[in-house]
């Protein structure tokens, strides 16, 4: 039962998780926004909820030195390629960035929304009435 | 994954401080742009802001800006030939400041405008979290 209700969870949590990272990165790209030579970067929301939406073939690592499967945000961050060049050689554009800020914002509240609602289904199984 | 949205309030916070201190460099500038000095060495220079980013790793777990120093103009000194003027040289010259203020205004524009970005990224995480409080409500 317990495990009905921790998957029942899983996606709305972990997108929340991954918003949140996100709203940082984007957020570090704003505060950025006039450092000469700062790449601005994103990260990519499929990467890292891929696992759970289509449950992809695991490798598994015996040894250290093998390699991983993406994990951690690190491995689903990217680069932003911008719009137009500037002389310093900054690649953040913050209309861009305020716009996937939103996104981002949106995004978690929207998650945050489905979780309540689980959170609510439970407690009326729990209560029956 | 540690980074949350509480560490926005790091990374903005980060970025208030180094934009108050650029705007109190330009605000230095400006004030300067008239200064006269009777030698071309001592003449005040514009000073210009050196941002630079806290690295962590790729994703940057600690983020934000930093303003590291400042850098000065190598913009020329203009130089007027005044002999009547108390600070003028033994050639009857006076130096006047590099502060080019078009260019002070842009930087200040700049300055506010990434300040009050970063106001509204703080903002809207706070909203977020204190929704993320009330969850199961």
């Amino acid at each position: 039962m317990i495990k009905q209700i921790d998957a029942l969870f899983a996606s709305s949590q972990r997108s929340m998780e991954i918003q949140s990272t996100r709203a940082s990165l984007l957020a570090n790209n704003i505060a950025n926004a006039l450092t000469p030579g700062f790449q601005a970067r994103d990260l990519d929301f499929r990467a890292l909820m891929g696992g759970l939406i289509a449950e992809p073939a695991q490798l598994i690592a015996t040894d250290p030195r093998h390699i991983r499967d993406q994990e951690n945000a690190a491995d689903a961050a990217y680069y932003r390629i911008p719009t137009r060049a500037s002389s310093t050689g900054n690649t953040v554009e913050e209309e861009v960035e305020q716009a996937a800020f939103s996104d981002a914002a949106l995004r978690y509240e929207a998650s945050l929304q489905f979780l309540n609602s689980s959170i609510r289904t439970v407690k009326l199984a729990i209560r029956g009435q | 994954m540690t980074m949350g949205l509480s560490s926005i309030y790091r990374i903005s916070g980060s970025a208030l401080n180094a934009q108050s201190r650029n705007l109190a460099l330009i605000a230095n500038n400006m004030a300067n742009a008239q200064t006269i000095s009777g030698s071309e060495q001592e003449v005040y220079r514009a000073e210009r802001p050196i941002f630079s980013e806290i690295k962590g790793d790729f994703i940057n777990p600690d983020g934000g800006v930093a303003l590291l120093s400042n850098s000065i103009s190598m913009a020329p000194v203009q130089r007027q030939l005044m002999p009547e003027h108390p600070l003028a040289n033994e050639e009857g010259f006076i130096f006047t400041s590099n502060v080019n203020l078009v260019e002070e205004m842009m930087g200040m524009m700049d300055a506010s405008r990434n300040y009050q970005a970063n106001v509204e990224v703080m903002n809207s995480a706070k909203d977020l979290l204190s929704r993320t409080l009330s969850l199961g409500n």
